[in-house]
C-alpha cells in the first residue's frame, strides 16, 4: 500500500480501458501480485533486507 | 511494548565478523561504524542457541506462520561447514515447531565447495552471491587484501552451484561503480545464469556522498540496463526494477532499498546484541546499536524499540519533502541510512535526484496504472458511512478485478475471449454490467482455484450477447439441469447438451425441451435489486440458500423489501446512497430452524447481501446497512492492506464465544457501528429493546475497537482507519441511557468475558 497526501495506490490496477484478450496477455508480467491477493491467500509484506538476495 | 508493534520476520544473523576479501565498499568494515572489532568472531553455540529460542518465542507469541534467517557476516562461509551445519541445525530445531523457518546465506563465495553445498542442500538454504560485473568491474572494489581478484573463484562457485545445486541458487547482488560500462555488466551478470539480479546503490549520506559526476549518474547507469532489459523481455527478475514497476501498479517493493513497506528486521551480531538494519554503519559509529540483546530482552522489546518503529511508518514517518514527491510511493525515500544527514534521518535520499529519474524512467516505459482513492474517500469509509462517490469508487475498482479474473481464465478459451472483446465493442459497458453481478466473480474465483468450471465464460458471454441484442451460438454450461445466464435468466433444461442461440434478446435451446425464466427484481424507491434464487454460483454464504422462490413468497420478499427500503430512507438516510450505489442483488436463504434471523455477505460476491425473509421491515433494514457494512469492508481489503495477514492471532470478539481472527474482528467490529447506529436511532421509535440493543453494541463495538487499536497488526492506513471508526463512536458512549439499561449491558458483558476466559 502507497499513498501520497490526497490519493492512496491501491494494489488493483485499472484496466477498463483494456481489451480482455489484451489483459489476458499480460497476465503473468504485471497481474500476478493483483491475481495472487485475489484468489490466494495474501501477507503484509514487508521491507526485504537488501543485503541478500 | 509488546503487542503494540508489527511482528519481526527476518533475522539477520552475524554468523563471522571477520571477511576474507578486503572491498572497500563495504559497510561493515570501511565506513563510520568499527563496532564488528569488539564482538566474537564466530557465533558461540550458546549464543545461537539463544538466538534460535527468542525467534522461536516471537513466532509463537505473535503466531507467525513463517520466519526467515539470513546468513551474514563478514564472511559467514568462514565459519566453515560443520560450524555452520550445527548453527542451522540449532536454528531449525528450535525454530521450526514455532514456525516455518527459511534460511538464507549471503556470501562472497570464493570459498563455497561442495562441503558447503552439502550442508546448505541439507537445510535448503538460499544461497546469495556478491558480485559486481565482468572481471574488470568485479575487481575494482572486491580484492583480497593483498589486491588479489577474487573473480575468478566466485565465477567458478556459481559453476558449481549451477550444477550441483541450481535450485538453492538465489540470485547475485551487483554493488554500482558507474565508472563499469552498465551493458557489461549485465551481460556478464547475464551469462552466469541467476534466478535474480539486484543491483545496489553503494552506501553514502549527505555526509559523506557517493563518488559521481553529474546529479544523476546512477539513475542513468541504471536506465541504460533497464532499457536493454526491456529490449530483452526481462530474461531474468532484477529487483530494483521489479519493485519499481510493482510500486508503480501498488503493489509492494521486493527490498527494502525502495518502498513504504514497514520494516520487520533485525539484525543479532554474533555476541547476541541486537541492532537495527545494519547498513545503517555507514551513518556513525554506534548507529545501528539498540542497546538490547538475545540473553536479556525478547524480540517483542527489540519490535518496539524507536529505532525499528522509524521504519514502520510508511509515507508518514518521511520528510516532508520526500512526502510531497510525485514517485514517493516507489522510492519510499530510499534506503533508511542514505538520508543521513546533520545527525538526522528526516531528509530525502543521498540519491533523490538518482531516484527520480530512474523511477520516473520506469513508469514512463509501463503502460498500466493502479487504481487510485483519494483519501477522504477512505477517511468517509472509516467512519462507518461512505456515500454515493465512495461506492462507486469500490464499484469501479471492482470491475477491474472481474476483468483480470475473466481474462485469466480466457486464457484457456482464446475463442470466447475474441467473442466478447467483439461484444464490448459492439456494445461497450455491456461485459462490465454482466461481469459486475455478484456471482459472477465468485464463480471465477472458484474456476481459477480448480473448484468450478472454465465452462460458465460462455454462459456468461451469451448473457453479454443477450443484453447487447448480439447474435450468438455457443454451448453453455448445464449446472444442476438448468442453463444459468447472470443478469438475464435461467433456462431449464433435462439435456446435458448446452447449445443454444441468442439472437435479438431472445435465448433458444437448439435441442430439446426448455423453460426460460427471466431474473426476477425487487423495486422500491426507485432502487431496483436482483433477487437471485437462480445462479449457481450463489450457494457460497455460511448459510444454506433457498431454492427458487414462488410468486407468493416472491410478492412477500417485494412487500418487505419495499417497507425496508422506506424506513431506511425515513430514518436511516446516511445509508442510503451508498446502498444506491452499491446494493445490486439480494439472495433468498433457507430460513434458520431456531427462528433466529439470517443473514450474509460474502467476501468476493460485491454487491450482494443474502438473508432469510425478515420477519419485520425494521429487522430486513438492519440486516441490509449491517451486511453492506461487510460489502464495503470487503472491497476496501482487496484494495489496501489494513492489517497483517500474516499475523494469525485471535482476539476476544465481545459478540462471539470463540476468538476471531483479526479480519473477523475488523469486519464485525466495522458492521457493528452500524448496528450500534441502527438501534441508537431506533430508540425514539421503539425503546425496548432499542436501549438495550444499543448499550449491547456500542459497548461490545467500543471495546472491539481498542482491541483492534493494541493489536500491534495494523498498517498505518488500518490504525487510521479504525482511530476513525472510534471517531463516529466515541460520542454515543456519552449519550445517556436509562441506569437500569446500562448496568444491564455491563453485567452481561462482564460475564460473557468471563465465560469465554474460563474457556481458555
Amino acid at each position: 500500500m502507497n499513498h501520497t497526501g490526497t490519493e492512496i495506490t491501491s494494489a488493483i490496477l485499472n484496466l477498463h480501458n483494456e481489451p480482455l484478450s489484451a489483459v489476458a496477455k499480460c497476465s503473468d508480467r504485471e497481474l500476478a501480485g493483483m491475481r495472487g491477493r485475489i484468489i490466494g491467500e495474501t501477507s503484509l509484506t514487508v521491507a526485504a533486507f537488501q543485503a541478500s538476495i | 511494548m509488546s503487542g503494540h508493534h508489527l511482528a519481526l520476520r527476518q533475522f539477520v544473523v552475524k554468523v563471522h565478523t571477520r571477511c576474507d576479501l578486503a572491498c572497500d565498499h563495504c559497510y561493515v568494515y570501511e565506513h563510520a561504524d568499527q563496532s564488528w572489532q569488539q564482538k566474537p568472531k564466530v557465533v558461540p553455540p550458546e549464543t545461537i542457541t539463544r538466538i534460535a529460542e527468542r525467534i522461536a518465542e516471537h513466532a509463537r507469541r505473535r503466531s507467525l506462520s513463517e520466519v526467515s534467517v539470513i546468513l551474514h557476516g563478514g564472511e559467514p562461509l568462514l565459519a566453515g561447514p560443520e560450524r555452520l551445519d550445527e548453527i542451522i541445525t540449532i536454528l531449525t530445531d528450535q525454530i521450526n515447531p514455532a514456525a516455518t523457518l527459511r534460511v538464507k546465506i549471503h556470501t562472497n563465495a570464493v570459498l563455497l565447495s561442495e562441503r558447503y553445498l552439502k550442508v546448505f542442500e541439507k537445510h535448503a538454504v538460499q544461497i546469495g552471491i556478491s558480485l559486481d560485473g565482468d572481471r574488470e568491474a568485479n575487481d575494482r572494489h572486491r580484492r583480497y587484501a593483498n589486491g588479489r581478484s577474487s573473480y575468478d573463484l566466485v565465477v567458478k562457485s556459481i559453476g558449481l552451484l549451477q550444477r550441483n545445486n541450481p535450485d538453492l541458487f538465489s540470485g547475485i547482488l551487483c554493488t554500482i561503480d558507474t565508472k563499469n560500462d552498465p551493458i557489461r555488466v549485465y551481460e556478464s551478470l547475464l551469462r552466469l545464469n541467476p534466478p535474480k539480479i539486484d543491483f545496489l546503490l553503494p552506501h553514502a549520506t549527505w555526509e559523506e556522498p557517493p563518488p559521481r559526476q553529474s546529479q544523476t549518474d546512477y539513475a542513468d547507469w541504471l536506465s541504460a540496463i533497464y532499457d536493454r532489459w526491456e529490449k530483452d523481455e526481462r530474461p531474468v527478475r532484477i529487483r530494483l526494477f521489479d519493485s519499481i514497476i510493482r510500486t508503480t501498479y501498488g503493489e509492494s517493493s521486493l527490498s527494502e532499498a525502495i518502498g513504504v513497506e514497514p520494516s520487520s528486521l533485525v539484525v543479532i551480531d554474533t555476541d547476541g546484541s541486537y541492532e537495527q538494519v545494519d547498513s545503517l554503519k555507514v551513518a556513525f559509529d554506534g548507529a545501528p546499536a539498540t542497546g538490547l540483546d538475545v540473553f536479556r530482552n525478547t524480540l517483542d522489546e527489540v519490535a518496539g524499540h524507536p529505532g525499528i518503529n522509524a521504519r514502520q511508518n510508511g509515507i508518514a514517518g518521511l520528510s516532508a519533502e520526500c512526502q510531497a514527491c510525485p514517485v514517493v510511493s516507489s522510492c519510499g525515500g530510499g534506503l533508511y541510512p542514505h538520508r543521513f544527514r546533520a545527525n538526522s534521518f528526516d531528509n530525502p535520499s543521498v540519491y533523490c535526484a538518482d531516484l527520480f529519474k530512474l523511477i520516473s524512467h520506469v513508469r514512463e516505459a509501463t503502460l498500466m496504472q493502479a487504481h487510485q482513492v483519494p483519501r477522504k474517500t477512505i477517511e468517509s469509509f472509516a467512519t462507518g458511512f461512505g456515500g454515493d462517490a465512495e461506492v462507486r469508487s469500490l464499484t469501479e475498482s471492482q470491475a477491474s478485478i472481474r476483468r483480470m479474473l475473466l481474462s485469466d481464465i480466457g486464457s484457456a478459451d482464446p475463442e470466447t475471449l475474441r467473442t466478447l472483446d467483439s461484444l464490448e465493442e459492439l456494445s461497450p459497458g455491456m461485459t462490465d454490467t454482466v461481469f459486475a453481478h455478484p456471482y459472477v466473480r465468485v464463480w471465477a474465483v472458484d474456476c481459477l482455484r480448480g473448484k468450478a468450471l472454465v465452462g460458465h465464460l460462455r454462459n456468461i458471454t451469451a448473457a453479454v450477447a443477450f443484453r447487447a441484442g448480439a447474435r450468438l451460438k455457443t454451448r453453455a454450461e448445464v449446472k444442476d439441469g438448468a442453463i444459468h445466464l447472470p443478469t438475464v435468466g435461467t433456462l431449464v433444461t433435462d439435456r446435458t447438451d448446452g447449445s443454444i442461440e441468442i439472437d435479438g434478446g431472445q435465448v433458444r435451446l437448439l435441442d430439446g425441451d426448455r423453460e426460460w425464466r427471466p431474473v426476477r427484481t425487487l423495486t422500491s424507491g426507485g432502487h431496483t435489486v436482483v433477487l437471485e434464487d437462480a445462479d449457481p454460483y450463489r450457494d457460497c454464504h455460511q448459510w444454506p440458500v433457498a431454492g427458487r422462490l414462488s410468486s407468493d413468497e416472491l410478492a412477500r420478499w417485494q412487500e418487505s423489501f419495499d417497507a425496508a427500503w422506506r424506513l431506511i430512507e425515513a430514518d436511516y438516510p446516511e445509508y442510503l446512497p451508498g446502498l444506491r450505489a452499491g446494493l445490486t442483488t439480494i439472495v433468498p436463504l433457507r430460513p434458520d430452524p431456531a427462528g433466529g434471523d439470517v443473514s450474509s455477505a460474502a467476501r468476493h460476491a460485491f454487491g450482494s447481501v443474502a438473508a432469510a425473509l425478515p420477519a419485520d421491515p425494521a429487522t430486513f433494514a438492519l440486516l441490509l446497512i449491517h451486511e453492506f457494512q461487510h460489502v464495503k469492508l470487503g472491497a476496501i481489503l482487496d484494495l489496501f492492506d489494513l492489517y497483517d495477514q500474516n499475523d494469525h492471532r485471535r482476539f476476544y470478539a465481545p459478540w462471539r464465544p470463540d476468538p476471531r481472527p483479526l479480519e473477523g474482528l475488523l469486519q464485525g467490529t466495522y458492521a457493528h457501528i452500524a448496528v450500534a447506529d441502527f438501534w441508537r436511532r431506533r430508540r425514539h421509535v421503539e425503546p425496548d429493546p432499542a436501549h438495550h440493543e444499543f448499550a449491547r453494541w456500542r459497548a461490545q463495538t467500543a471495546e472491539a475497537i481498542e482491541t483492534l487499536a493494541g493489536s500491534g497488526a495494523l498498517t498505518e492506513l488500518g490504525a487510521d482507519f479504525v482511530a476513525r471508526m472510534r471517531d463516529t463512536l466515541t460520542p454515543w458512549l456519552a449519550e445517556e441511557l436509562p441506569p437500569d439499561v446500562e448496568k444491564q449491558a455491563r453485567v452481561a458483558a462482564e460475564a460473557h468475558l468471563e465465560a469465554f476466559q474460563s474457556q481458555l
